[in-house]
C-alpha cells in the first residue's frame, strides 16, 4: 500500500476532525470532496506532515511517518493558490525544488533548460512569477 | 457657503489644519536662529560629540533589536507556547508606558546589588554609562520594533513555509530562504523605525545613563541640556541634526531596499 491513514483524528483550535481512514494504492486517484471548511485541506496537510494528528497511524509504503517532519516525508504539496514562491524567478523556482535531490547546479540548469523546451517557455525563466498570467 | 459645515468637510479640515500647523512648527526650528548660530552650534565640540555618541549607539542598539526582535516576532506569529499571552503583553506594555518610568525601572533593576555586582565581575558597567545608552535605547525600541515585525510575519502565508518544508527543506533553511525574504518590507520598514527610536529616545536614556554632558550625552540630552541652560542655539541645533540624521536613514534605507528589490 502506497499511503494508508488509519483512525486519523485532528483538532486545531475550534476544528474537529474524527477516525478518517482510508488506503491509495500506487496508480490510484483519490478524491476527497466535502463542503468548504470541512478540513480536505487539513487532512492533506496532516498527511504532508505540517500538523500533528490528536491520534491515528500514516504509513507511507508500509513505514509509519506519523512522527517525521514534513521535510523527510517525501511527500510534495501542491496547492491551488501559493504554488509559485513571489519573491523568486521562474527558473529559481523550479530549481528550488530540484535542490534537495540534484547536488549539481550544473546538472540542474541542464534539467531545467531542457524542460523549459518541452514546455515552449525558455523565454519566461528569468520572469517573475508575479508577471505570468495564468 | 451656506453656514452649516456637514461631516465630510469637517473631517477634511481637521486633517489639513492639523498638517499645517506640524509643518509650520517643523520649520520654525530652521528659521527662527541665524544660520551662523546654527553653523557655530553644528561645528561644536559638543555637538559632534553628541552626534556621533547617537549614532554609533543608535546602530548598535539598532543591530541587537533586530536580531532579538525577528526572533521573538517570529515565534509570536507562528507558535503556540506555554504563557504566550503573558509574552505578548509584556511586549505591549511599554508602548502605553512613558519613558520616563521605564528608565526608572530600567535605574532601580540594574542599580541593584543583586543584578550590578554579578555583571560587575564580567567588567560590565550599566547605570550612568555608554553602555547605559544602549540598554535604554533597545528596551525603548524593542516593543515597537517586534509589533512590527510580528505583522510582517503575520503577512508572509503560511503555505509558502509548508510548500518549502515539503519540497525538502528544513524548519531554519525554510526560514532563510522562504520567510525572511517574503517579510522584508516589513523587516526594513521595522528597522528604519527602530533606529529613529534609538536615535530619539530620551527619557530612559536619560535617567539610565545619567544625561551627563560630553560623556553621556547624545542628540536629544544636547536639546535637553542646551534648552535648560538658556542655549536655544544649541538646543535647536540638535533638533535640526536629529531630523536630519533620521531623513538621511530613511532614504539610505528605502535606497537600499530599492537595489534588493530590482536584484531579485
Ligand atoms: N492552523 C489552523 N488552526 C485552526 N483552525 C484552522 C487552521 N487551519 C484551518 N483551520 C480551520 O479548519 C477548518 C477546515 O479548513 P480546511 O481544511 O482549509 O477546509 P477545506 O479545505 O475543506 O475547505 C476551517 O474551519 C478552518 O478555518
Ligand atoms: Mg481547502
Amino acid at each position: 500500500m502506497l499511503l494508508k491513514v488509519e483512525n486519523l483524528s485532528i483538532e486545531l483550535g475550534e476544528f474537529k476532525l474524527e477516525k478518517a481512514s482510508f488506503e491509495v494504492d500506487k496508480g490510484d486517484y483519490l478524491i476527497i470532496i466535502g463542503p468548504t471548511g470541512s478540513g480536505k485541506t487539513i487532512i492533506l496537510e496532516t498527511i504532508a506532515g505540517f500538523y500533528q494528528p490528536k491520534q491515528g497511524r500514516i504509513y507511507m509504503n508500509g513505514k509509519d511517518i506519523t512522527g517525521l517532519p514534513p521535510e523527510k516525508r517525501g511527500i510534495s504539496m501542491v496547492y491551488q493558490d501559493y504554488v509559485l514562491f513571489p519573491h523568486m524567478s521562474v527558473y529559481e523556482n523550479i530549481a528550488f525544488g530540484l535542490r534537495k535531490k540534484i547536488n549539481d547546479e550544473g546538472m540542474i540548469k541542464r534539467e531545467i533548460e531542457r524542460i523549459a523546451k518541452v514546455l515552449k517557455i525558455p523565454h519566461l525563466l528569468n520572469r517573475s512569477p508575479t508577471t505570468l498570467s495564468g | 457657503m451656506t453656514g452649516k459645515l456637514n461631516f465630510r468637510e469637517f473631517c477634511i479640515i481637521l486633517a489639513i489644519l492639523f498638517t499645517v500647523i506640524l509643518f509650520v512648527a517643523i520649520s520654525f526650528l530652521f528659521f527662527v536662529p541665524s544660520p551662523e548660530v546654527i553653523w557655530t552650534s553644528m561645528t561644536s565640540p559638543e555637538m559632534i560629540f553628541s552626534l556621533k555618541l547617537s549614532v554609533i549607539t543608535a546602530t548598535i542598539s539598532t543591530i541587537i533589536v533586530m536580531l532579538v526582535g525577528i526572533p521573538i516576532g517570529y515565534s509570536l506569529s507562528r507558535f503556540s507556547f506555554f504563557g504566550k499571552s503573558i509574552v505578548k503583553s509584556i511586549i505591549d506594555l511599554p508602548m502605553a508606558f512613558p519613558e520616563l518610568v521605564l528608565g526608572l525601572a530600567l535605574l532601580l533593576f540594574f542599580g541593584n546589588v543583586w543584578v550590578s555586582k554579578p555583571l560587575e565581575i564580567l567588567g560590565v558597567q550599566i547605570v550612568f554609562t555608554k553602555l547605559g545608552i544602549v540598554v535604554a535605547q533597545i528596551f525603548t525600541a524593542l516593543p515597537f520594533a517586534i509589533r512590527i515585525i510580528y505583522s510582517a510575519f503575520e503577512g508572509v502565508n503560511k503555505r509558502y513555509e509548508l510548500v518549502s518544508r515539503s519540497l525538502g527543506y528544513g524548519e531554519f533553511e525554510t526560514f532563510t530562504k522562504v520567510t525572511l525574504p517574503l517579510a522584508k518590507k516589513g523587516l526594513f520598514a521595522s528597522t528604519i523605525i527602530t533606529f529613529a527610536r534609538c536615535m530619539g529616545a530620551f527619557g530612559a536614556v536619560l535617567i539610565l545613563a545619567g544625561g551627563a554632558y560630553m560623556n553621556t550625552e547624545t542628540l536629544p540630552i544636547t536639546l535637553y541640556l542646551n534648552m535648560s541652560y538658556g542655549n536655544l542655539g544649541m538646543a535647536i541645533t540638535s533638533g535640526i541634526v536629529l531630523i536630519i540624521v533620521s531623513f538621511v536613514a530613511i532614504v539610505v534605507f528605502e535606497k537600499l531596499e530599492g537595489l534588493n528589490a530590482v536584484k531579485s
